[in-house]
């Protein structure tokens, strides 16, 4: 109080206007430019840019963007995906075979793989206690119905048996995704107890060293690593959760790269930033209008069809989106192997919306509960998509939930609409089973209800030869959209900023950074 | 004195213990299950049950309740429900760069609002005292997620004085110090623009009292009226204000920490709430509860300090 004083009698004096005295206590402070400057510019530091704070390290637990890309530097799995083409390879696993009824995997492992902080070599007891966690009802993994019952055994220290309970084309994707497959140190978990959460011990690329919760998490290099050091020392996961702050951290060089951006004009004003690379990768996660089979007018497939001729997806994408997500015809995305576009098509026509409408004996429309959830984008364009509804007569009336409510609302299957934008593993399985599936039924997200193609979902998971297996996929995808559980609104595409001179930063198409292969040159 | 001061202190422990209640039964009332919302809506059944029942979701609310007091009695915090860690441990690490912007934001608000509102005064009609109103107004109005962009778009990059980002490096005070100056002028330019709006009006209060007129019959020199007579009649207002502007800051400290990307007191909770995580949100309101009620009660005690009628 006295010093303010002081200040005002100064100020009276001196008849200097206040602002002056702002400005020149900013221009006494410039020095100090120097010092954020100085931290920015260390050699052997790679910060990325993460917009929600990291939940769990415990990988097994339900997934995040940010929590998987953690994950996916501290932990390995048997196998894994090479980021260019999303194919398969081995990782902890040095080779495996299948037998020829496709129920018995032997799988040999890699020798001498250490736990980081001394916790030992990884052997098939650490692979074991990783599934079985993973499969314990009570344990906190929504995961178990990847492994779908097995049983492991250990061979020796160096192999490891699963066998399934029936045939599963896919597990190989269910061995190499970042949440279940991951294998954690059974020896740090026994002996740390329940804070190894906080320390967790792996035995990737990056030890943990330290999470600032709300600010980062710090990654340093594992010297160890069996696939070799990586070539930057240190890994920081910055959290801004704001998009304009981190364009212009990024202009700044606080961080190296902005990972996962959204923002139409951002993208379009680091595009033309020469000392930017953007770079840009169809994802394989589609977002969806997902409609409740068993609720009236909505148990109707005509009202489905009609709503689904209702949604100019074309202009959703092109003009709300300015085209940085991509159409897709069924729900699983272009980017899977087993997509096929050669299913029932809905195009914008409103005027065949309304025929269908009044075939199904709605000529007036009906009323249409909306239900989205507050979470940019998706609190936003479905307003769009109301619209487009209400142009063909259907009165929408739109709910944004807060993020909990809506979970658990979702989750009590009551709900006569949802936007969901289901899981995002390579394996078509995971994302069909989840949203119009019977195993996917609520709690889980198929708020649709839908069963109509688990004869062939459950055919194509159990066939083993790929041609087949596709033409399997083809069918179901055929099937659901001739059904319209869901309307396929639109495909996401993942962007990724990095500075000048930063090379090798890799991201999947599930949506994960990986800078293990990373190299800074500033 | 010392009876006042005991008086106020007497004051806290159940202004607290109401806020304790209140925040238990309030998060309770909310809709959402947080089960569902921590383990995911894949989740088994038996392990929705079990976290219920480690949370102990499953009992009474009154044993809930007593529970949490009797934990919160001897230090326990329970842990985070989301992240595991000790509930306190993680409220801890962020109440420093909390507490800093809060403190921060006061200061600039104090150092630009009293000297804005005295000259607006003593110019009172005049083109500055317009002026200085209609900036006053203008800082009220600027939502401050707008008025964050805007600054670090221009300090941090068209001229780049400042990080962008972030509270500082852990361990450099200087580091976090140089980080902390725009969130505070971002975050401070609400509450300077209240201040001197009310510095203003209760020094012309004040300017036309007898006594002032008395004192400048008797010669007393402008700057002796203005700084020792007046100002001290006008600062008891404006030390309320103060009080009040803290606990706003506190509240609006969520949109400055988003957008400078501090991590804070605000963002804690809004992240606990958003996944129903009781313990974690428990720990983070009664923190800013104490925050609040303490300067509140710092506040009381200089009252009689500048006021000497309150001492009696």
């Amino acid at each position: 109080m006295i010093r303010s004083t002081l200040l005002c009698r100064g100020l009276l004096r001196l008849k200097l206007p206040a602002a002056a005295l702002a400005l020149g206590a900013i221009v006494s402070l410039a020095p100090a430019i120097e010092l954020a400057r100085a931290y920015a510019e260390e050699n052997d530091v790679l910060r990325i840019r993460i917009g929600s704070d990291v939940i769990s390290f415990d990988p097994h637990r339900p997934s995040t963007i940010e929590n998987t890309s953690v994950a996916v530097h501290v932990y390995d799995g048997l196998f894994g995906y090479d980021l260019t083409d999303m194919s398969i390879e081995p990782r902890l696993a040095e080779s495996h075979s299948v037998s020829e009824d496709g129920l018995v995997y032997t799988i040999k492992l890699r020798e001498g793989v250490m736990f980081h902080g001394g916790y030992g070599e990884m052997t098939a007891h650490d692979v074991k206690f990783s599934f079985e966690r993973v499969m314990d009802p009570e344990a906190p993994s929504p995961w178990a119905k990847e492994f779908d019952g097995m049983t492991i055994d250990v061979e020796d220290d160096h192999t490891v048996v699963l066998t399934l309970a029936r045939p599963n084309a896919n597990f190989l994707h269910s061995l190499s995704s970042r949440n279940q497959a991951l294998i954690l140190s059974r020896k740090a978990i026994e002996e740390m107890g329940e804070d190894w959460i906080t320390n967790p011990i792996g035995t990737g690329a990056y030890e943990f060293s330290a999470w600032r919760p709300g600010d980062r998490v710090v990654l340093a290099a594992n010297d160890d690593y069996f696939r070799g050091r990586p070539a930057i020392d240190r890994l920081e996961l910055v959290l801004i959760p704001e998009e304009t702050s981190a364009e212009i951290a990024l202009l700044n060089r606080e961080i190296d790269v902005f990972f996962a951006l959204q923002g139409p004009e951002i993208i379009e004003r680091l595009e033309a930033n020469a000392e930017i690379n953007v770079s840009q990768r169809p994802a394989l996660i589609s977002c969806h209008l997902v409609l409740n089979t068993t609720v009236p007018p909505l148990d109707n497939v005509l009202v489905r069809r009609a709503m689904a001729h209702a949604v100019n997806r074309e202009s959703l994408v092109e003009n709300f989106f300015r085209g940085t997500k991509v159409l897709t015809s069924t729900p699983l995305t272009p980017e899977y192997v087993e997509y096929t576009d050669d299913v029932p098509q809905y195009p914008y026509d409103p005027d065949k919306a309304r025929e269908l409408l009044a075939e199904a004996g709605f000529a007036d429309g009906f009323d249409f509960r909306y239900i989205t959830v507050a979470l940019s984008p998706y609190d936003q364009f479905p307003v769009v998509v109301s619209d487009d509804l209400s142009r063909v007569g259907i009165r929408v009336d739109l709910t944004v939930m807060e993020r909990a409510t809506y979970g658990a609302a979702r989750a009590s299957g009551t709900l006569p609409s949802a936007t969901t934008c289901p899981s995002n593993s390579p394996n078509p399985d995971t994302l069909l089973r989840a949203l119009v599936h019977s195993d996917g039924f609520p709690p889980g997200v198929n708020t649709a209800r839908y069963a109509g193609a688990d004869a062939l979902l459950d055919a194509a998971r159990a066939k083993q030869d790929p041609d087949k297996r596709s033409k399997l996929y083809h069918e179901a995808q055929r099937q659901i959209m001739a059904d319209v559980p869901t309307i396929p609104l639109y495909a996401d595409r993942l962007f990724t900023a990095t500075h000048s001179g930063v090379e090798g930063v890799m991201t999947s198409a599930a949506f994960w950074v990986d800078a293990y292969g990373a190299t800074v040159n500033r | 004195m010392l009876r006042y001061a005991i008086g106020r202190l007497l004051l806290v422990i159940p202004t607290i213990f109401g806020m304790v209640v209140l925040a238990f039964f309030m998060l309770r009332a909310l809709p959402g299950d947080p089960a569902t919302a921590i383990l995911g809506e894949f989740a088994t059944p038996q392990a929705l049950e079990r976290l219920r029942s480690s949370l102990r979701l499953d009992e009474p609310l009154l044993s809930q309740f007593y529970h949490y007091v009797t934990g919160m009695m001897t230090g326990d915090w329970g842990r985070s429900a989301l992240t595991r860690k000790p509930a306190m441990a993680e409220v801890m690490s962020v109440v420093m760069p909390s507490m800093a912007l809060a403190f921060a934001s006061i200061f600039v608000a104090i150092v630009i609002g009293i000297p804005v509102g005295v000259l607006s005064a003593v110019k009172q009609g005049t083109g500055i005292d317009y002026l200085l109103v209609a900036l006053t107004i203008i800082g009220i109005s600027f939502p401050v997620f707008w008025l964050g962009l805007i600054t670090i778009v221009v300090f941090a990059h068209t001229i780049p004085l400042f990080p962008a980002v972030g509270a500082g490096a852990p361990g450099s005070l200087l580091s976090q110090t140089h980080a902390l100056v725009l969130p505070a002028i971002v975050l401070g330019s609400g509450g300077a623009a209240y201040i001197a709006r009310l510095t203003r009006s209760s020094m012309l209060e004040v300017m036309n009292q007898d006594y002032i007129l008395v004192a400048r019959a008797m010669g007393i020199s402008e700057s002796r009226i203005l700084f020792v007579y007046a100002m001290r009649s006008a600062l008891p207002a404006i030390l309320s204000v103060i009080g009040v502007t803290f606990a706003v800051s506190i509240g609006n400290a969520i949109l400055v920490e988003v957008v400078f990307a501090r991590p804070g007191l605000g963002s804690l909770i809004i992240k606990a709430t958003f996944s129903r995580d009781y313990q974690l949100l428990q720990a983070g309101l009664l923190m800013l509860a104490v925050s609040v009620v303490l300067v509140n009660f710092v506040i009381d005690l200089l009252y009689p300090i500048i006021d000497p009628r309150l001492r009696r």
